[in-house]
């Protein structure tokens, strides 16, 4: 009883002498966010159409993100495909309001392309990224009659293995480019399919022997392949290696990364997959309040441990390896730091301008 | 032994009887359709427009949610409502490009209203015949009318006028006849 008569007691005395000091307490800070919300409708922005990867990750992560966000909002979608994600990327950063009511999934490449890529208007370093779901960590596989079973198999190899790819911007280029112009490795790359389900078309059918495509992906759209031995997997690109990957041989694959002779190649294959670490993140404009910015932070992290969301994202199989804001945006911004003569090299590797 | 029959029968239809009325319950909980409006690019008026509809159908619809996606406008949105996969389920189109779309693609979809002017000409709403994967022809066509029902309520045309001045939600019969395209029963209920 008495414990019970102290706290409002306590409460009141420490309100009282964080008014006197004008500071906001936490309780008040907490309210102004939850009033905001309550009274707002958020907006996900997308760099995608409706029905892929990004759509399902999104609606699955804001369907359990706005209910611990205070306020708990509504929300709502905005499909903005175009350019590889550039299109949204520049509505995002230069357009949206920056009151904490839009929250965008965008591409991975950001960091990547701001450094890379020319005209870009944008600064990853000023968004705020509140989370990610899932890492998007890139599987090379080649198609089973090459004869190649690892990535030392490749190394060996005298006849090229050919990739197919989507385009110069994506990563089934940027993957097989840096094994052949960094690495080394006898490699050949078909640019101009028009999607992922084309290349495994093309495996099948032999016009070309290798893929580098999301984890994700290949156990979803390409599950009949892998489940049956048609592809092996040789190498992952991404800083994280994951471990229940095999090769042919039944060994974990080895990561990119690890190849690196020198620190300049690590910092150059750190950027090049830096795509992969960034995975399905979530950010919200520059100059969105803190105390806004934090809340967003915090729900996604619960949002992240919410047994009901993770029963969804089973269900969907969606892989969920999440990384809290701080990581993210720290990651980003040690990224867009990399050294101009390396991402002139990057560049060089890639055949971009 | 009559009584007792009685009493395991009147126990027996008590359960049936709370079985059914927590079925409304279980139909409350199901989750909301999700729709996709194809409008235009994101600098245009009509992308915005879609964010209006998509406000107001969080806030009026009943059971209903709308999605915007920015696209390149009306020969993309007729594109996109015809296609097999991932097509989008409404679009919002002028008078002259869906009278200009071919007449295959015309067969694909229906009018629901009239939702404004732009550039001297309606802009009309329409909708795929086709309801979404997974959901029956008339639930889809609940959904549709619990669209135009929102759009037309006070509370609907507050949140897209907002976002679109020159919002007008009408009736557009005439509109869809003089473009080839049927009504949509929605749209008439």
């Amino acid at each position: 009883m008495t414990d019970r008569k102290f706290r409002p007691n306590g409460l009141i005395a420490a309100g009282a002498v964080a008014m006197a000091l004008g500071a906001p307490t936490g309780v008040a800070a907490a309210d102004d966010v939850a009033g905001f919300y309550k009274d707002n409708i958020v907006t996900a922005v997308l760099g995608a159409g409706p029905g892929g990867g990004y759509d399902v990750y999104a609606r699955t992560v804001m369907k359990h993100l706005v209910k611990h966000i205070p306020g708990q909002p509504a929300f709502i979608m905005q499909f903005m495909p175009g350019a590889g994600g550039q299109k949204a990327a520049q509505y995002f950063y230069n357009v949206a309001s920056r009151d904490g009511s839009k929250i965008a999934k965008l591409s991975n490449m950001l960091p990547a392309f701001q450094l890379l890529r020319s005209g870009v208007k944008y600064n990853v370093s000023k968004l705020n990224y509140i989370g990610r779901a899932a890492s998007m960590q890139y599987v090379t596989m080649v198609w089973h009659t090459t004869g190649v079973k690892s990535l030392e198999d490749a190394q060996k190899a005298k006849n090229p293995i050919v990739f197919g790819s989507s385009g110069k911007s994506q990563s089934n280029y940027i993957v097989p480019a840096v094994m052949k112009n960094l690495l080394g490795l006898n490699v050949k790359v078909i640019a101009g399919y028009p999607g992922t389900a084309d290349i495994n078309k093309a495996l099948e059918q032999g016009e070309v022997t290798g893929r580098a495509g999301a984890w994700s992906s290949w156990i979803a759209a390409g599950a009949r392949l892998v489940n049956t031995g048609k592809v092996v997997a040789i190498a992952q690109a991404g800083t994280e290696k994951a471990t229940d990957i095999k090769n042919g041989y039944g060994e974990p694959v080895p990561l990119l990364l690890d190849l690196a002779k020198n620190d300049e190649e690590r910092a150059i294959l750190k950027l090049l997959a830096s795509d992969a670490a960034m995975g399905r993140n979530f950010s919200v404009p520059p100059e969105v309040p803190k105390a806004r910015v934090t809340a967003l932070c915090r729900a996604f992290d619960a949002t992240m441990k919410d047994p009901e969301f993770l029963e969804e994202a089973k269900k969907r199989k969606l892989i969920i390896e999440p990384k809290p804001c701080e990581w993210l945006n720290a990651f980003a911004q040690e990224v867009v730091a990399t050294p101009k003569p390396l991402v002139a090299k990057a560049k060089q590797i890639l055949g971009w301008k | 032994m009559i009584r007792k029959f009685i009493k395991t029968a009147a126990a027996a239809l008590s359960i049936a009887m709370l079985a059914v009325a927590v079925q409304p319950a279980q139909t409350m909980a199901m989750e909301d359709v999700e729709l996709v409006v194809g409008t235009a690019g994101t600098d245009h008026p009509l992308f915005a427009a879609g964010n209006g509809i998509s406000m107001a159908s969080v806030i009026a619809a009943k059971g209903v949610k709308v999605y915007n996606f920015g696209t390149k406008g009306d020969k993309d949105n007729m594109k996109r409502i015809s296609k097999t996969k991932r097509a989008i389920n409404l679009a919002l189109v002028s008078g002259k490009g869906l009278a200009a779309a071919n007449d295959k693609m015309k067969k694909e979809v229906s009018g629901l209203i009239a939702v404004g002017q732009h550039k001297g000409d309606t802009i009309l709403l329409i909708a795929r015949n086709k309801a979404p994967k997974g959901l029956s022809k008339d639930a889809y066509t609940k959904a549709l009318s619990s669209v135009v029902a929102a759009l037309k309520s006070a509370k609907g045309k507050k949140f897209v006028s907002k976002e679109w001045k020159a919002f007008a939600p009408a009736n557009a019969d005439a509109a869809f006849k003089a473009a080839g395209v049927a009504v949509h029963k929605a749209a008439m209920m």
